[in-house]
């Protein structure tokens, strides 16, 4: 008798169970984050035409601001993409591939731009010349703490 | 259902070895015979260089194809070798005509790595026989394609006419050579019959005759060097000072610096002046790289603090003992070292 009572709950949670079984749960894709760039960055790795440069200069005061107002300002300035101060802006905020920096009245500069993250820190990849074409410079910027 | 097929255990081993040394053995191989090279020329000459090749498609598992011959060609970039080369070529399947490879085509056996075939080409022979990365790898391919079939042989003589000494500059340097086909590349199979590709490099040849007063010497190592030999004010210069190349006053003196004057011209008013830095300091201290090797890297307009309206032309430089006392200059004469500030 007892074994008929729990096949009577067993067909009753049936329906339930096959309901349950088959419920489609929405999966929520996390929102892609605004690549935030605002900050100080420093040189960690820089190479010229391949060579690595980063023990053999001292880039260690060189920084690059990025402030929340588009603009940006070069401290202990070396070779980079741009010599003075200026705007910036990204072509996705989400999905950036290139970076714009437009050092105060002169000509825009766009390069391409790398974001990965390296060991839990953003890092940013830029990679120019300096006026001579034929000399390709990389450098890897990371944000101070 | 029975099976019809019976293999023995020795018939299958012995298919499965054949079928081992046929993916082994799939590639072409290339041989450059014999080269016939200058070793002297004058800027502006029209060089005749001529390889003998043997080409020959060795148990392809996937024959017929079609592909070019490629013939790349390691040489000065101040040369312009893609503006200034002609390639003919007589061979057993045919005569004709190279053109310009596209530069921006990707090198069959790097293509899944973004490289082209000047990138790959430098990626693995680098800068061949020279000491200065001033050179560049330029591809050529043959205008007819070719079928490539199993055990074909081609014999080949491939003259190349190539014009010296586009920068003006005397030169010394080693030319390199890479003949291939355009479908392989420059590809390494399994063993030696698996290399799709031949390789030689020049003896050092010397183009004589340039009047812009350098010498640019890829050939023999220097007592001292820039590094990048090509470059303008903004760029990171690396000075080199190699003391096992000959011996000289600073013999046994660790603490070698850079005596330099720069010749600067203010951009506004054209009036140009000398600024010399030559005070023994750490900002003029060339830190060793190895046993009897230095080398200090400068930003040359933050080192002579430039005006936003100044440039440097040129400089010229010692490398000395701490106190300035002991100089050294080009070819361990008292003459200074030079460096003109130029991007072609």
């Amino acid at each position: 008798m007892k074994k008929l009572n729990k096949l009577k709950i067993l067909a009753a949670a049936l329906p339930f169970l096959l309901w349950a079984s088959c419920r489609v749960d929405k999966v929520v894709p996390p929102k892609e984050p605004i690549k935030d760039i605002v900050g100080s960055w420093g040189v960690v790795k820089a190479t010229r035409n391949g060579v690595d440069l980063t023990t053999t200069f001292d880039f260690s005061k060189f920084k690059v601001n990025f402030g929340a107002d588009s603009k940006y300002t070069l401290v202990n300035r070396v070779p980079f993409l741009v010599a003075k101060d200026g705007s910036y802006s990204t072509d996705d905020p989400l999905y950036p591939f290139q970076i714009t920096l437009t050092p105060g009245t002169s000509p825009a500069v766009v390069t391409g731009f790398e974001y990965p993250l390296v060991n839990g820190k953003r890092q940013i990849k830029l990679i120019f010349n300096v006026g001579c074409n034929i000399n390709s410079y990389t450098y890897t910027l990371q944000k101070d703490k | 259902m029975r099976s019809h097929i019976h293999i023995k255990g020795v018939k299958l081993w012995m298919l499965c070895a054949v079928m081992v040394i046929g993916v082994a053995i799939t590639f072409c191989t290339t041989k450059i015979t014999s080269v016939e090279e200058p070793s002297t020329a004058v800027i502006g000459e029209t060089i005749n260089v001529k390889l003998t090749v043997d080409f020959t498609a060795v148990i392809n598992l996937d024959p017929p194809y079609l592909a070019n011959y490629v013939v790349a060609i390691l040489a000065p970039k101040g040369w312009k070798i893609a503006e200034n080369t002609a390639i003919t070529y007589t061979s057993n399947k045919g005569n004709g005509k190279m053109r310009l490879l596209d530069p921006t085509r990707l090198e069959p056996t790097q293509a899944n790595n973004g490289l082209t075939w000047p990138q790959s080409l430098k990626s693995k022979f680098g800068i061949g026989g020279n000491l200065v990365d001033d050179v560049e790898w330029v591809a050529f391919e043959s205008e007819t394609q070719y079928p490539f079939a199993n055990g074909d042989n081609l014999q080949a003589v491939v003259n190349i006419q190539m014009k010296v000494g586009a920068d003006n500059n005397t030169t010394l340097t080693r030319l390199g050579y890479v003949v291939c086909d355009s479908k392989d590349g420059i590809l390494v199979g399994v063993g030696t019959t698996g290399v799709a590709y031949a390789s030689y490099f020049g003896g050092c040849l010397t183009v004589g005759g340039g009047t812009t007063g350098d010498v640019l010497n890829f050939c023999d190592p220097q007592l001292a060097s820039v590094d990048p030999p090509k470059a303008v004010d903004n760029d990171l210069l690396t000075f080199k000072f190699d003391s096992n190349v000959q011996s000289t006053l600073l013999d046994g003196n660790d603490d070698v610096h850079l005596c330099i004057d720069a010749t600067i011209t203010d951009t506004g008013s054209g009036a140009t002046h000398t600024v010399q830095v030559c005070d023994g300091s750490e900002k003029t201290k060339l830190k060793k790289i190895s046993a009897g090797k230095y080398g200090l890297t400068i930003w040359p307009q933050g080192f002579f603090g430039l005006t936003e309206t100044e440039v440097i032309t040129r400089m010229s430089y010692y490398i000395t003992n701490n106190t300035g006392a002991i100089k050294v200059g080009y070819q361990n004469t008292a003459a200074p070292f030079t460096y003109k500030f130029k991007c072609e």
